[in-house]
């Protein structure tokens, strides 16, 4: 109901300094809903960056995993490789220390070297050759020697020598 | 509680805010406060000389500064206002008012409170550093005031400033009867000590109509056959022992004036055709100045009227009417 002449002139909602306060209050809210949402985006985008990291992380332990097996493997099969050398250049040398024990006056038709000892079969002129020539190096390489032998037609002696238990497959034991 | 917490936040933040004044004799009595939903808070009041318009107006632009939602209201003080019973142009015709050269305004559906346009633009123009908001008619102010005194039957109510009085008839239903009673030459003196320059500045050439011219062909007749004047000097005589103040003698002489126009408006009323007649039982008056309780016997024993005299503050009073209207 109007009870004056004139209407109101219409005012301004609020005045400057409000107006003023207004903006900076909005301008600040903006700033920190601007900030909360970059805050939230960047939390949300390390988390995915995170998850993607422990997975490249477990992957990685994995194939870590994996190449220390290899490399335990390889190790492994490096070692072997060494012993299986080593025994090989021992048995070379072996071999050729057996051929330097031999004399020129025996004759070797055969001969097995295995861990056990050492099998030679030869012919002989004599046994005294072979008992002063071949027979004294064996001994002292290996323990035990057992030699048998058959004559021949020309007055030569065949011969089987059995050695066993030699120094090196003594110490190989203890190893 | 909710509502008192947001109306407490607004009054903070963005506070609407009203400057009331009202001219009253040779003062402008003036108010500032917060506009609340059924009143004003009034915080300052600042009672400024009349010829002091611009300390009104710097105390307004201090306001405005401060509060920028500020109303100013104002209740308008011109000699060429009134009121009539019922709305409408052809109510202006039957009371021979020129409808062209007044502003009116329909009250509650039944009654057209006016003043004249010129009257209006001239105190616009008086108060033009001040940007009115609102303003209002002391018969609207009067009318809003006498709400809880009304009845069924009509009473009359009396709206009282220094050297003018604004009568209206009332009850429940409708208003009856209004009347402008110029009491003594006071208003005329006081458009006197306008400078001259001042004057000047208005260029008021006259009023294009007269009130008074309304009821000019009415004949005013005694309401009683007893000397009022001879009753009143006897009783002075039998109070006052001594010699008789001047002051008292003058105030005397306004009650006397008061009453007179008060029985001669009365008389009017009970005569005039325009008018719907009924018998007034009941004189309130509401009293701005600094009105005797004189007057009230004067009525009660001439009138054989029941009359009583209630202290009014118009500020308060237009602060209740720019709350009802800029407070929700």
């Amino acid at each position: 109901m109007r009870y004056s002449f004139i209407k109101p002139k219409p005012k301004p909602p609020i005045d400057s300094e409000s107006k003023i306060l207004a903006i900076f209050l909005a301008v600040t809210l903006l700033l920190i809903f601007g900030f909360s949402g970059f805050v939230l985006m960047k939390k949300r985008s390390m988390a995915k960056e995170t998850l993607l990291m422990r997975q490249q992380t477990e992957q990685l332990t994995r194939k870590s995993h994996a190449y220390r097996e290899q490399i335990r493997r390889i190790e492994h099969l490096a070692k072997k490789y060494e012993t299986i050398s080593t025994n090989n250049t021992l048995l070379k040398e072996s071999i050729q220390n057996l051929f330097d024990l031999v004399p020129d006056q025996i004759t070797l038709t055969k001969a097995v070297l295995d861990r056990n000892g050492l099998v030679l079969y030869g012919v002989t002129p004599s046994k005294d050759v072979y008992n002063y020539l071949l027979l004294a190096p064996l001994k002292s390489v290996f323990q035990r020697n057992v030699t048998t032998f058959y004559p021949l037609k020309n007055g030569w002696w065949r011969f089987v020598s059995v050695n066993e238990g030699s120094i090196e497959s003594g110490s190989e034991v203890q190893e | 509680m909710q509502g008192y917490g947001v109306g407490k936040l607004q009054r903070y933040f963005w506070p609407k805010t009203a400057l009331l004044f009202c001219p009253d004799g040779d003062a402008i009595d003036a108010a500032f406060g917060f506009v609340e939903k059924e009143d004003v808070d009034i915080v300052e009041r600042r009672t400024i000389d009349r010829g002091d318009k611009t300390s009104l107006a710097e105390w307004y632009r201090e306001i405005v500064r401060t509060y920028p939602k500020t109303y100013a209201a104002a209740m308008l003080d011109t000699i060429n206002q009134g009121a009539l019973p019922g709305c409408g142009k052809s109510v202006f015709a039957a009371f021979g008012v020129e409808a062209a050269l007044v502003q009116s305004l329909c009250v509650d559906d039944t009654w057209e409170v006016y003043a004249s346009l010129v009257e209006m633009k001239w105190f616009e123009q008086k108060f033009r550093e001040i940007e009115l908001d609102l303003v209002y008619s002391p018969f609207v102010l009067l009318y809003s005031h006498s709400q809880p005194f009304l009845e069924e039957n009509p009473g009359l109510f009396l709206l009282h400033q220094e050297g003018v009085a604004y009568m209206m008839v009332l009850s429940k239903e409708k208003m009856w009867y209004a009347q402008t009673l110029i009491v003594s030459k006071e208003p005329e003196e006081a458009e006197e000590t306008l400078s001259e320059a001042e004057m000047e500045e208005e260029e008021i050439e006259g009023l294009a109509f007269d009130l008074e011219e309304i009821s000019a062909d009415t004949e005013v007749e005694p309401i009683s056959d007893v000397d009022v004047l001879t009753d009143f000097k006897e009783e002075i005589g039998k109070k006052e022992t001594g010699p008789v103040s001047e002051t008292a003698l003058e105030l005397l002489e306004y009650n006397l004036d008061l009453f007179e126009n008060l029985k001669e408006a009365v008389s009017r009323f009970y005569h005039d055709d325009r008018y719907p007649h009924e018998f007034i039982e009941k004189v309130t008056i509401f009293d701005t100045a600094s009105l005797e309780e004189d007057l009230v016997r004067y009525i009660e024993d001439e009138l054989f009227m029941e009359a009583s005299l209630h202290r009014l503050d118009p500020i308060d009073a237009a602060a209740k009417l720019v709350a009802r209207e800029i407070g929700s």
